[in-house]
């Protein structure tokens, strides 16, 4: 592209008539006209999610009882929510579960994109085949498990007691719920996972195996130096975003564990949809929410950053 | 394609095709399973050793799923709210896409931040404050506010697809018809929609999929029965553990995918490069 | 048809302005060229032309009629784009009567357009394909039907043939120029191809850092150059330009190796610089010494890249006898084409 091209784009874009069509016969309109294209968007998102926001921060400095304010009480809510014991292990379960499921998530679904991208046309119809449940809904999915790992009736612990496990109580022991759930996220997940790094593969240039080839190397030096180095921001960027999806996914845990047992389940996320349908004392919810809040836009600030997506 | 690991395209095909079928078994085996169940009768879907096919095929669960009273009811809520959503997301995003694709104005960067910045905001941190708010004027059960919530929850999204695609189209062909004698509106309507018309179609799919498989908006905020989605009647039974019945149980899974099963299918390209788009720096 | 007056056209986006006060005079039925290199201002002149970039300042008319502000469906004129900008989703035939479409002519008078301008074009076995089944060259034709269906006072064409290959460049010049003898349409061609705005012109603007150089049949920006800008540009290879001065009617070089000078100029006494053309450069005994560094026969003619001193010398040769890169040739330029121009100002002294 020619520079004078270059410039006649920035123009297109600065100052070019048709950008401001209504402007050039009323300067008066140009300052306004193009936010009303905006308008009817972001009235919807402040009503839906801007206020909401700020109020739950209000909220988080109110003295509640069931859904009645009883009076502002300054940082009351964040010293009980930050000095609960139970608090910290909600911290300590999300912690565990969003890395566990995406350390799973991330491993399948980096083997499989590798693998069906060698296994020619059959990788190809299967691929589409397995990206299949990533689009069931979650309560489907909880229930679809809730049946398999079934300890009395479900086919995987009658498996495990075939090859000689005892499957106790599956979902119902509080040192298996939570490692279950993570085999089920990453199951649920890697499919998303292999459709991100596969397009991220078959971005890459074929002259690059061909080079390496022609220095000499080997399939581990392609793997290496060529698909890694590729499709490691790719592979970052989502990441990140199975993480905020992790962070925030509740409906999982509802269906298969209600949280339990022995809030062994219960994840921030979680925490904050109990103490709303519960509603007992809201103050502290709101905390919890808000903490929730923090770490996602911390979490999609860097994902923002790493990606350079920004105004479109 | 190119081959990562093989060093040649026949060399090592084979093993590579069965490691794609071992996790083709893994995916696909529990939603197999869940398949099978609900054809099996009610007695053999609890039967020990479980039967991996049914020995006597039968529609009965269907048949029950439809006849229940509040069946027609929950899938038409299901309708109503995904449909209705997505169009209202269309209806918003498609203006400001197109604005922010085409229009330099003071003013625009922060209007992206803030949509951005929508985006980030997890729905389950605003369920408190929403239904405090919903609760104080009145309009918690409202099916139009259901709506409009999940709306919300994908407008940034066809926000950006919509000025991602609005951006591929060449400016030159709108100046051309400008030229031409087109005003903005004839523009849009005659060049830009269909031009984009994949682009709509890949948001709309991913929208419906989204709206369609949610279950924390409408179970908070519309938690009357009259009100509730197949998903949300999905989980109900899940917590009515006393009558359960499993078979009964896979078949409504079966039903409540399914719309989303046929999107997928007929429209799975498009749905695919919906979920990568932008995902690969170039 | 109209004729197109710029008068100190001015244009700035902000502070920074691009074009400086532009005046041209278009006359009815010419076909001029803007030349110049990427960034001179040359397509945004023709965009303000459109009606697609607004005017800073100044004035253009059409058909004396004056246009600023005027919306370019009012100006009477038709673009053809740099990218074509074909409507992908139409046919031929559609994306040559949309702009009829939009003008609400009826279903007969849009057919009898479109089949006018495909018969001018030979487009008529192509109409219903989609501009993704045509080739560049046809794609290139459609976007002129396009125009031609309008029927306006003034073509405007920005960069039309920098997307196709060479060969196909060179057709599309042909038919455009014959377009326009057999069409007469007052013609606006943008390019940054010298060899194009030198083919098709009737007259070229030269255009540098958004001022406008020289404006001049073709010949007469090859033969009489206003300064080094515009010599440099028009004609290629480009003209040779060397550093020295004028003393006792001589060029004399840094080296203290002479030049000579034409009668007109023998008087001066200055630092200068001498500008000569390759193709006005002939082998000869008591001519300039250069080395031969590289050499790139054609056929027709050979191209000789010398060297004298550090300055780097082209020579266009048409005799056959190639020399060799090593070896030392004696060359003297054809006084009567040398050019001399003014150190600081770059204009030309003659």
């Amino acid at each position: 592209m020619s520079a004078s091209h270059t410039q006649t784009v920035v123009a297109g874009s600065e100052a070019s008539v048709l950008a401001d069509t209504p402007a050039t016969r009323n300067p008066a309109h140009l300052s306004w006209a193009p936010f009303l294209w905006f308008a009817p968007a972001i009235l919807i998102l402040f009503l839906v999610t801007l206020y909401p926001t700020v109020f739950v921060g209000w909220l988080s400095f109110q003295k509640t009882r069931y859904y009645d304010l009883t009076g502002f009480v300054g940082l009351t809510n964040y010293v009980e929510v930050f000095s609960s014991p139970a608090f910290w292990n909600t911290v300590y379960v999300s912690l565990v579960y969003v890395a566990g499921s995406l350390a799973g998530a991330v491993v399948l679904g980096m083997a499989a994109a590798l693998v069906l991208n060698n296994a020619g046309p059959t990788g190809t119809v299967l691929r589409v085949l397995i990206l299949f449940p990533w689009t069931l809904s979650m309560s489907v999915v909880g229930s679809i498990w809730l049946w398999l790992l079934n300890p009395s009736f479900g086919p995987i612990p009658y498996l495990m007691q075939l090859t000689g496990i005892d499957p106790g109580l599956m979902l119902g022991d509080p040192g298996l719920a939570l490692p279950l759930i993570i085999v089920v996220t990453a199951w649920w997940s890697f499919p998303y996972v292999m459709v991100m790094a596969t397009a991220a593969m078959q971005s890459i240039p074929k002259e690059l195996y061909e080079a390496v080839e022609i220095d000499g190397g080997g399939p581990l030096v392609k793997f290496r130096y060529v698909t890694l180095t590729h499709i490691l921001p790719t592979l970052g960027s989502t990441a990140l975003t199975l993480s905020i999806m992790y962070l925030t996914l509740m409906t999982l845990i509802i269906v298969m564990t209600g949280g339990g047992p022995l809030g062994s389940t219960t994840t921030l996320s979680f925490e904050a949809f109990r103490g709303t349908v519960q509603a007992v004392n809201i103050g502290p919810t709101a905390v919890v929410s808000i903490v929730v809040l923090l770490i996602n836009v911390g979490l999609g600030v860097v994902y923002t950053r790493l990606t350079g997506r920004v105004t479109g | 394609m190119s081959a990562a690991i093989s060093s040649g395209p026949t060399t090592g095909r084979a093993p590579a095709i069965l490691m794609s079928l071992f996790f083709a078994v893994i995916v696909l085996g529990p939603v197999a399973w869940a398949l099978a169940t609900s054809f099996k009768t009610e007695v053999e879907a609890v039967a020990v050793p479980p039967t991996l096919w049914p020995n006597k095929a039968t529609l009965e669960n269907y048949f029950k799923v439809f006849r229940d009273q509040s069946f027609a009811r929950d899938f038409f809520n299901s309708v109503i709210y995904a449909v209705g959503a997505v169009v209202l997301a269309l209806l918003v995003g498609i203006p400001a896409g197109y604005a922010a694709a085409r229009f330099t104005f003071k003013g625009k960067r922060a209007l992206m931040l803030v949509i951005l910045a929508t985006s980030m905001v997890p729905g389950v941190a605003l369920l408190v404050p929403t239904y405090y708010l919903l609760d104080t004027v009145g309009l918690l059960n409202s099916g139009i506010v259901v709506t409009i919530i999940l709306s919300a929850r994908i407008i940034p999204q066809t926000v950006w697809f919509i000025a991602n695609f609005v951006e591929a189209v060449p400016v030159e062909i709108e100046e051309s018809a400008f030229m031409d004698g087109a005003n903005r509106f004839e523009i849009i309507w005659n060049l830009i929609l269909p031009l984009i018309r994949p682009g709509i179609a890949a948001v709309a799919t991913i929208g419906i999929v989204t709206t369609w498989n949610d279950y924390i908006t409408v179970a908070v905020f519309a938690p009357d029965v009259a009100k509730r989605t197949l998903q949300v009647a999905l989980v109900n039974q899940v917590f009515d553990a006393v009558g359960i019945s499993w078979s009964y149980m896979m078949a409504f899974v079966v039903i409540a995918s399914m719309p989303v099963i046929l999107m997928f299918g007929l429209v799975q390209k498009w749905f695919i490069s919906g979920l990568t788009a932008g995902a690969v720096k170039g | 048809m109209a004729n197109v007056e710029l008068q100190a056209v001015k244009k700035a986006y902000g502070n920074a302005p691009v074009i400086h006060g532009v005046t041209v005079d278009i006359d009815d039925g010419e076909f001029v060229t803007l030349v110049g290199p990427s960034g001179c201002g040359k397509s945004t002149l023709l965009r303000m032309i459109a009606g697609l970039e607004d005017i800073s300042g100044g004035q253009i008319r059409i058909g004396g009629r004056t246009v600023n502000g005027v919306p370019p469906k009012e100006r009477d004129i038709a673009m053809v784009f740099q990218n074509y900008a074909l409507y992908p989703h139409m046919t031929v035939a559609e994306n040559m009567g949309f702009s009829l479409k939009l003008k609400k002519a009826s279903r007969d008078e849009r057919d009898a357009g479109v089949k006018r301008a495909a018969e001018i074009l030979s487009l008529t076995k192509l109409l219903d394909r989609y501009p993704r089944e045509l080739s560049g060259g046809q794609r290139q034709r459609v976007a002129m039907g396009r125009a031609i269906v309008r029927d306006p006072q003034v073509f405007l064409f920005d960069e039309p043939l920098s997307n196709l290959d060479a060969k196909l460049r060179v057709q599309m010049r042909t038919e455009i120029k014959e377009l326009h003898q057999r069409l007469k349409t007052t013609t606006v061609y943008v390019t940054h191809d010298q060899v194009e705005a030198m083919t098709m012109a009737d007259k070229i603007v030269v255009m540098h850092d958004g001022l406008v150089e020289q404006i001049g049949a073709p010949l007469d920006l090859y033969n009489h150059p206003a300064n080094m800008f515009v010599a440099g540009f028009i004609g290629s290879p480009a003209m040779n330009f060397l550093k020295g001065r004028c003393e006792n009617g001589r060029f004399v070089l840094e080296d203290g190796s002479a030049l000579p000078l034409p009668a007109s100029l023998q008087h001066l006494s200055s630092s200068a610089v001498y500008g000569v053309r390759p193709e006005h450069l002939v082998r000869s005994d008591d001519g300039l010494a250069l080395t031969v560094a590289v050499v790139e026969p054609t056929g027709a003619e050979t191209q000789v890249i010398a060297r004298h001193g550090s300055q780097s010398i082209v020579c266009i040769f048409r005799d056959s006898e190639l020399p060799q890169p090593g070896e030392t040739i004696r060359v003297r330029p054809d006084v009567a084409r040398v050019h001399v121009f003014d150190e600081s100002e770059g204009t030309r002294l003659s």
